[in-house]
């Protein structure tokens, strides 16, 4: 197995710079993420991986070779497309053994290779089947093992579950976790979907107008993300304007409209007197009763405005101050108080991330 | 995006085939007719224009575009509203009946026409026959002259292009435009004149304008007629001096005055082509007829298809008499002139052995399978290149392919007469060719199929690009993806996928060309050659076969079978996007 290596990628179209001085690195046996909203440039670098797209500077690696100049069917990378693409005159096997054929292998090795790939995403009893003939789902597998047949050095995935119902997709993320487990090949997937990229990846990169804005861990990223457009693409958030009064005992204080907060950790370079923006996650902040035993710091006096019932968890917007924040939580978690009534806020200093203030828009919609 | 030498490669031959088999030959005919030694002149235009005679061409040829194109237009609309609005029995076998006529050669059905109404035909026998008329009151119904035949079996010829068009225009209108219109408190029938028919206009234009062209440059209904007032024969009839100026300048004239027709069309329907501003939500409803008026609709449809393929069933009954004169039917019938046609009984001696009926079907399925395999290559790159290729001057392309549609057959023809011959001359001077094969003299075969491949890459490359749009890229990068190099993906997954679009476009290409009249009229000049067209013209006009006309008319049987056969299966191939192609 070896890594796949992007070194400063530049794909325009026209006048559009559509991928934008790229550069990333693809671990062996990794299962990694692009993830961004649509028109971000994540297909087109998909595209130019596999060789459709001719990169207009930047070289590709795949392992210690220079693949940026050849062709798509010589680079050993099997793609499942967004909308599956199986060919529509041959049957599921005669899909999966066009691959092998290409190849030179004889008749009868195909023909136990191709089923054996189907057995491995349960889509044996399917081979003599035309694709029209198959389910969504069902074509989603097929894709998936005629992509994986020839044994690629990489496996490329093209949005590949957003034309499924949202029951499948949640379903099929979890198959072809496991069949990229069983199987070790080494993946890139795209997708708009960060619950997608958050749930199934190893590692991801958030990309936004054509340029990674930041890469790890799923954790790492939703827990602590670099920036504030990320922290907002990457789930719900609340953001709250102010500015730095100083440092105590490690903890940055950040001056806002409901009161001095308290945020463990703060970059350093945010001196006293600078202009923030803080974003804290919803599901960190808790809500409490008006009265009874509280934390001592970052605990706020606010009014329930409503409160929207979701099954798994319950929402509440509140006002404190002059922001309004949401607060999610098991729906037995949340006191019982209603719109109009008063409670307490407590945001927990280590949930609270601080990034210098940026021109208006600069955070991404939630 | 970055040009790419592949796709440079194939449009420059593409490009490389239209320049010397289009632009070049019709550039010639206007060096010829507009340019002297001494430079540019309009002195043979002037002189065309000044002849009595070529001014009452025109205005013949007007004439009968101007009535055939409303007598069309007439038999169209109707119809056209019917199987767009309505719903009665029998609706889809009627809808498809009524196309027939758009595969009949009306040069054909012209010698059926004539037995028709000829004043000792069948349409006076059965008036007689009824006691409408007396025994010795046949009327000659073409006492005002030939034109009225033409004018017939043109409008009953061309009238299923019009009607595509309405239909395929009326199933575009958002039906909320018409509710609206209704909910005010308009009536269905000022909702039809106000509403719908403003909408349809520009399809209707587009149908309009084929059809008036069609009509105009038509040059093979007249000359069965033997009707020479129309340009298109009067250039026809100047073959034989094909270097002379004012020939050429007539083409030009010709040429100048379908472009201007056209053009105007193209503004008048432009100008009047409003933007669905709202897509159709929901197909237009169609109403279900009550019992009187869907009967209305089944005898609607039944008359105007019956009488459109009269002409060529009397021509089928024709072929099979013994003697028909003055009956309503044939008295007798005999396979003596269908042995004749295919050859299979001696033919009269008094016709000369070269103008033998059989040799011409076989040249004819040559030609049109060389014009086949010439205008299907051309089609694939063109339609690849035009689907998957993004790149500047594409529009162009596309304009460039098509525009053999717009130009007549008699004016490629001309073209090739004026600038081949010598070009032949010099290749047999310089000891290349031991014969001259670009002259119609000597051999017209490769001019033959190169003016039946340009002619119909249109109707080709309609039928590729719409194979290529419907086959998703996806499908060839997913072949890329697993190792299929670019020419595996073309064989195996491309080609297959299109094959359905390609072989319904090869048949079109196939039965058009066997049909095709007016160059085969001028390009072939030795009857050795002749295609079956020609054949079927000479045999008809030559004064020294008794049964000429009988053994003429069992040919055009036999090319219609070819026409009928080829069509039926590109229709199998195609299915309902066949229509999509005499859209173009």
């Amino acid at each position: 197995m070896i890594p796949l290596r992007l070194a400063h990628i530049t794909k325009r179209f026209g006048a559009v710079t559509a991928v934008d001085d790229v550069s990333l690195t693809v671990e062996p046996g990794e299962l990694f993420f692009l993830l961004g909203p649509s028109g971000c440039g994540k297909t087109t670098l998909l595209r130019v991986i596999a060789g459709f797209y001719e990169p207009d500077g930047g070289r590709i690696f795949f392992g210690d070779a220079d693949v940026t100049a050849v062709p798509p069917h010589r680079r050993r990378c099997g793609m499942v497309f967004q909308n599956y693409a199986l060919w529509p005159h041959m049957t599921v096997l005669e899909n999966l053994s066009f691959g092998l054929a290409v190849r030179g292998m004889g008749r009868a090795e195909r023909r136990s290779r191709a089923a054996a790939m189907l057995d491995v995403v349960q889509m044996g009893a399917y081979a003599r089947r035309k694709p029209t003939q198959l389910s969504g789902g069902q074509q989603q597998r097929v894709a998936l093992a005629r992509a994986l047949v020839i044994e690629p050095d990489f496996l490329l995935l093209d949005e590949p579950l957003s034309n499924l119902d949202a029951r499948l997709r949640r379903e099929m993320r979890a198959e072809i976790r496991r069949i990229q487990r069983a199987t070790g090949v080494t993946s890139i997937y795209v997708t708009h979907d960060q619950d997608e990229a958050l749930a199934m990846a190893d590692r991801l990169a958030v990309v936004r107008d054509g340029r990674i804005e930041a890469a790890g861990r799923p954790r790492d990223l939703y827990l602590d993300p670099p920036t504030l457009w990320a922290a907002g693409f990457l789930g719900a958030t609340n953001l709250v304007d102010g500015r730095i009064r100083g440092r105590d005992a490690g903890a940055a204080v950040v001056d806002t409209s409901f009161g001095p907060l308290r945020a463990a950790r703060a970059p350093a370079d945010l001196g006293p007197g600078a202009d923030v923006t803080i974003s804290v996650r919803p599901e960190a902040v808790r809500l409490l009763a008006a009265e009874g035993p509280a934390p001592a710091a970052n605990v706020y006096a606010a009014t329930v405005e409503a409160r929207t019932f979701q099954g798994e968890t319950e929402q509440a917007r509140v006002r404190l101050g002059g922001v309004e924040v949401t607060v999610s939580d098991r729906p037995t978690d949340l006191p019982p108080v209603g719109p109009g009534g008063a409670a307490r806020v407590h945001v927990p200093a280590e949930a609270v991330r601080v990034y210098a203030r940026q021109a208006a828009g600069a955070a991404a919609s939630v | 995006m970055r040009p790419d030498l592949k796709t440079w490669l194939l449009v420059l031959v593409v490009a490389a085939f239209l320049g010397l088999f289009f632009f070049y030959p019709i550039g010639s005919v206007f060096e010829s007719a507009l340019w002297e030694s001494t430079g540019p002149t309009l002195h043979y235009v002037g002189n065309v224009l000044s002849k009595s005679a070529t001014r009452a061409g025109f205005a013949s040829a007007l004439v009968l575009a101007s009535v055939a194109t409303l007598a069309a237009s007439l038999l169209a609309l109707p119809l056209a509203y019917l199987q767009a609005r309505t719903e009665f029995p029998g609706k889809r076998l009627f809808g498809a009946a009524i196309l027939v006529p758009l595969i009949l050669p009306p040069f054909v059905g012209a010698i059926g026409l004539k037995q028709v109404l000829g004043p000792y035909g069948a349409l006076n026998a059965a008036l007689a026959h009824l006691g409408v008329i007396g025994p010795a009151g046949a009327v000659d119904w073409f006492r005002a002259g030939p034109l009225a035949g033409v004018i017939i079996l043109q409008a009953l010829h061309l009238y299923p292009i019009i009607y595509l068009n309405v239909v395929a225009g009326l199933a575009n209108v958002d039906p909320s435009l018409e509710d609206a219109a209704r909910s005010v408190g308009a009536g269905p029938w000022r909702v039809l004149v106000r509403v719908t028919f403003p909408l349809i206009l520009p399809s209707y234009f587009a149908g309009a304008i084929i059809v008036f062209i069609w009509a105009m440059t038509d040059l093979g209904t007249p000359l069965m007629f033997n009707y020479r007032e129309p340009v298109a024969v009067q250039i026809f009839d100047r073959v034989s001096q094909p270097s002379n100026a004012e020939a050429n300048a007539l083409v030009v004239v010709l040429l100048a005055v379908v472009a201007l027709l056209y053009l105007g069309a193209r503004g008048l329907a432009g100008r009047q082509a409003f933007e669905m501003m709202a897509v159709a939500t929901r197909p237009p409803a169609a109403g279900r007829l009550g019992r009187g008026a869907a009967a209305m609709a089944v005898l609607l449809f039944g008359a105007v298809t019956l009488v459109a393929v009269l002409p060529h069933a009397a021509v089928v009954l024709y072929s099979l008499k013994t003697e028909w004169h003055g009956t309503v039917l044939p008295s007798g019938l005999t396979l003596a002139h269908h042995q004749a046609a295919l050859g299979l009984a001696p033919y009269e001696a008094a016709v000369p052995r070269s103008l033998r009926p059989l040799p011409s079907i076989w040249n004819s399925v040559v030609y049109s399978l060389g014009a086949v395999a010439v205008s299907l290559v051309l089609a694939v790159w063109t339609g690849y290149v035009l689907v998957r290729k993004r790149f500047a001057g594409r529009g162009v392309l596309d304009a460039l392919v098509m525009l053999p549609l717009a130009v007549p057959g008699l004016v490629l023809a001309f073209g090739y007469l004026n600038c081949y011959a010598d070009w032949g001359d010099r290749l047999v001077d310089a000891g290349v060719w031991s014969r001259n094969y670009l002259y119609p003299q000597t051999s017209p075969v490769a001019l033959l199929v190169a003016a039946y491949a340009v002619r119909r890459l249109p109707l080709a490359v309609r039928a590729a690009v719409a194979g290529f749009q419907q086959t998703s890229r996806t499908l060839e990068e997913a072949a890329l993806s697993v190792g299929a190099g670019p020419v595996r993906t073309l064989g195996r997954i491309t080609v297959p996928l299109i094959a359905a679009n390609l072989a319904a476009g090869a048949l079109l290409v196939f039965a058009m060309s066997m049909l095709e009249v007016s160059d085969s009229l001028i390009l072939a000049q030795d009857d050795a050659f002749n295609p079956v067209t020609r054949t079927i013209y000479r045999i008809y006009s030559n004064e020294y076969a008794v049964t000429g006309e009988a053994v003429a008319s069992a040919l055009g049987v036999w090319a219609m079978v070819f026409l009928a056969a080829a069509l039926v299966a590109a229709t199998a191939l195609m299915g309902k996007r066949l229509g999509a192609i005499f859209r173009a």
